[in-house]
């Protein structure tokens, strides 16, 4: 639901004007903690259908309590300023050091990070890669806290907020303090073992979702004054505190007669607290903010959004659909049988900061990231690709291309590709949509397969827009050179990869001519793999100094990115180069700058080149006499 | 008689159930103390665990000194007191120990199995630090009792723990408590264990 859907959808149920505080709280906690409720029966049904491995973005899982061991299931975030590495949701440990974990990264692909953090056979998971402990106990778990799940909500039960100051705009994936997320870790488990809190539950997604949490059952409700809540700013609305995201805060439940023990643990551990409110008997959430009521929202509303979206049947499809050229009605029913995501318990993701790269010798906006793991001698890498406009049209070809478009940047810096995390954003309520996922999923492994990487987890998530991201991993051993991702003064820059004398969509032309071609471009497997050898062979032979993987916006779009950073211009020398072509976004292609012969390499591999021209001190892009200032390329065209 | 031990949490402690469960294995008695409490004499043994602190690497004395009372209650040459990792590097901070534990001579943290030579024997140990290499002072006369076997990326001396007999202070950048347990597949943490115990 939009956001005017879904205000005047409250308004219409609260039959006032809502305020923007409750407009800010229950956009965010539709869509982005109940965005799979919006399917009516969808979880069960889409379960049904695909492999019970498909992993849904759930919420806490549930806690089994033995002695002291406490089998959990854990949700480690990373710290983006020390490059830390973690192990997502899933994760189990309990009191055997050889959990499944273990086994599961032993036998990845990735098994190489997973070593570094494998010591003693025991399970780890890093936070701070540079603080000299990087393990967590076998018993104990870092943030733990927030999965013990043993609320026993009674009315009157005091609400207290522990851990860091409330600050607007928080990001849930972000850790930015370990140790502060230990310490709350350890005072829940004290806390809990002295039987002084009967709630507990973590402000990762925010003190609203968390207070809704623990009313969820029953005729529980709750009053807030947001002002006492701790904040680093005074001028925070109640909205923006009840929104802000953070593991590093966690919402304690805690009987008035257990109070005083309580507070004295919070003190022993040093950390900050506030008593925000109580539990009620009033089915809703009221919060004051200098004595003004600013949120009364009833409990039935927050939890049951409309319009629910029915899931089509699967006898419901357009049989005009046209299917990938590999998919029949014959063996569409074999394709729904066979359908299992390869996914993984335990999954890799290294966070760079996607938007804000802070790999500085790497170009930003390319959606690449390079990290150096002295540990295990390895660089490590990360590549994001997104896309909403391939699936639309062609699903299976748009698995095949998205791989390898993420994969194509991670061998333009050097890596080896090691494996994917897909990410896949679908309007699971538009007619196909299930025969559409699986064709998506079978261009997904398909090109896996032929390129010798693995697929380590497909997530799906019901959203308004399709969306598909790919996260590819490489890795290269040593301190090898560095491949840049931009250009430098007085190069030459070449084209090298599929021939660029086919027509094909791009966005730019969809928005001058509104012409569509067929479109995504099939992958040709095997011009694929001697492309990307060839780019090998380059690389270790240091012919090259940069080397772009060309997609969307094409040729431009890759040139002007990467002359930003040293704020070059370009000259081409060909004269047959029509404009459009520069925005071309066929497939396969590469942007490479260079110094030295490369022709022979190319020859040699069979792979057609262009020299399109040399790079130069100047403000603008020079085409066949026409001279594009480079602004004008940021200002009106991209949203770099 | 059981052999009991003291185990001093600090808020950033991390070994401390760790060692709890190896001395689960020795049967012997463990009473966590956090690090403001006061410390009572009834132990054999008092053990500094892993784990930073305060949560940095940088502490000083007088950091250690005013946030935990504890540390200057410590029963100096009336009871052994050891230090494991972090805590090792705590006693050096303190000065019960002449000795600076400095970053690793290449840099880089480094966890993993290493081979030791402890006393007269060739052991495999779990470590996993940034503050690998230790650097005697002028007024050093410790005992060295466990080396690093090869010429690590840790240490420029190869010297891994040391023992001052005289006020029964012992230092280990390892984590010997980490090779006890069957599970685990390393035991050798168990002759460290065999020591002190016969140590006090």
């Amino acid at each position: 639901m939009s956001y005017k859907e879904n205000s005047d959808y409250i308004n219409i149920n609260l039959k006032r004007t809502a305020t923007e505080d409750e407009l800010l709280v229950l956009n965010r906690f539709w869509n982005v903690i109940l965005p799979y409720r919006y399917i009516k029966g969808g979880g069960k049904k889409i379960k049904k259908l695909f492999s019970k491995d498909m992993f849904f973005d759930k919420n806490l899982e549930k806690v089994k309590i033995k002695k002291h061991f406490i089998n959990i299931k854990s949700h480690s975030s990373i710290d983006n300023q020390n490059f830390g590495v973690c192990f997502k949701k899933s994760l189990s440990t309990g009191a055997k050091p050889e959990s499944e974990m273990i086994s599961t990264v032993q036998n990845s692909d990735c098994k190489e990070i997973g070593k570094y953090f494998h010591k003693c056979g025991t399970p780890v998971t890093a936070v701070d890669i540079n603080k000299s402990d990087i393990r967590y106990l076998t018993e104990f778990t870092f943030n733990l806290a927030k999965q013990i799940k043993k609320s026993k909500i009674s009315n009157g039960l005091n609400i207290i907020v522990v851990g860091s100051n409330t600050t607007a705009n928080e990001d849930t994936d972000t850790v930015k303090n370990a140790f502060l997320q230990k310490k709350l870790t350890d005072l829940t488990i004290d806390a809990f073992q002295k039987k002084v809190i009967t709630a507990v539950q973590s402000c990762e997604y925010g003190i609203f979702t968390a207070l809704v949490k623990l009313i969820r059952k029953r005729k529980w409700g709750i009053f807030v004054n947001i002002d006492n809540l701790h904040k680093t700013q005074h001028d925070l609305s109640a909205g923006e505190c009840l929104i802000s995201e953070t593991p590093e805060r966690l919402i304690f439940g805690v009987l008035n007669r257990k109070l005083v023990d309580f507070l004295q643990i919070v003190d022993k551990y040093e950390l900050d607290f506030s008593i925000i409110g109580k539990i009620d008997k009033s089915k809703s959430i009221k919060v004051i903010s200098k004595n003004n009521q600013v949120i009364h929202l009833n409990k039935k509303l927050i939890l049951n959004p409309l319009p629910k979206i029915s899931l089509p049947n699967d006898e419901d499809y357009d049989k005009n659909y046209v299917y990938g050229d590999n998919i029949t009605e014959e063996n569409l029913d074999s394709i729904f049988n066979d359908i299992s995501f390869k996914s993984k318990k335990a999954f890799y993701k290294c966070f760079d900061g996607i938007v804000g790269n802070k790999t500085s010798f790497l170009s930003k906006d390319n959606g690449i990231s390079e990290l150096w793991y002295p540990q295990i001698k390895y660089f490590i890498s990360q590549a994001i690709h997104s896309d909403n406009l391939q699936i639309k049209y062609n699903p299976y070809s748009a698995g095949q291309n998205i791989v390898c478009e993420a994969v194509r940047k991670i061998i333009a810096i050097g890596h080896k590709p090691l494996a994917i995390y897909v990410n896949c954003n679908y309007n699971l309520s538009e007619i196909n949509s299930i025969k559409k996922i699986s064709e998506l999923r079978n261009g997904i492994y398909d090109a896996a397969k032929k390129l010798k990487i693995k697929v380590i987890n497909i997530v799906l998530s019901q959203s308004e827009e399709n969306n598909l991201i790919v996260l590819a991993i490489g890795k290269k051993k040593k301190r090898e050179r560095l491949f840049i991702q931009y250009f430098e003064n007085a190069q030459k820059i070449y084209m090298i990869g599929k021939p660029d004398n086919l027509p094909a969509t791009s966005t730019y032309q969809k928005i001058l001519e509104d012409n569509i071609y067929p479109y995504p471009d099939k992958v040709n497997f095997k011009f694929e793999k001697r492309l990307l050898k060839c780019i090998r062979k380059l690389q270790k032979c240091n012919l090259v100094s940069a080397i772009i993987p060309i997609e969307r916006f094409g040729i431009v779009g890759a040139l002007v990115k990467s002359l930003s950073a040293k704020k070059l211009g370009f000259k081409c020398d060909r004269h047959d180069f029509n404009l459009n072509y520069m925005f071309n976004e066929i497939q396969s292609r590469f942007l490479v700058s260079t110094t030295k012969d490369i022709e022979p390499i190319l020859k040699k591999h069979k792979i057609p080149f262009i020299m399109l021209g040399k790079t130069k001190t100047a403000d603008y892009i020079e085409f066949d006499g026409i001279k594009i200032p480079c602004e004008d390329f940021y200002s009106k065209y991209f949203c770099f | 008689m059981k052999i009991k031990t003291a185990v001093i949490v600090f808020p950033g402690s991390t070994g401390a159930q760790d060692l709890k469960t190896a001395f689960d294995y020795f049967e012997w008695d463990t009473d966590f103390i956090w690090h403001k409490d006061n410390l009572l004499t009834k132990y054999d043994i008092i053990f500094l665990p892993r784990g930073l602190p305060y949560g940095n690497f940088e502490f000083t004395k007088d950091e250690l000194t005013t946030k935990s009372h504890i540390l200057n209650k410590l029963p100096i040459s009336k009871k052994l007191i050891v230090g494991f990792s972090d805590g090792f590097k705590i006693l050096c901070e303190l000065d019960l120990l002449k000795g600076t534990l400095a970053c690793n001579v290449n840099n880089c943290l480094y966890s993993g199995i290493k081979e030791f030579a402890f006393l007269d024997n060739n052991i495999n140990l779990p470590i996993s630090t940034y503050y690998g290499n230790f650097i005697k002072k002028q007024d050093f006369n410790e005992d060295v009792i466990l080396k690093y076997s090869d010429n690590s990326e840790l240490s420029g001396n190869k010297i891994a723990g040391v023992f001052d007999y005289g006020n029964k202070v012992i230092g280990m950048a390892a984590d010997p408590e980490l090779a006890v347990l069957p599970q685990l597949k390393h035991f050798d943490g168990r002759k460290v264990f065999e020591f002190l115990k016969n140590v006090i």
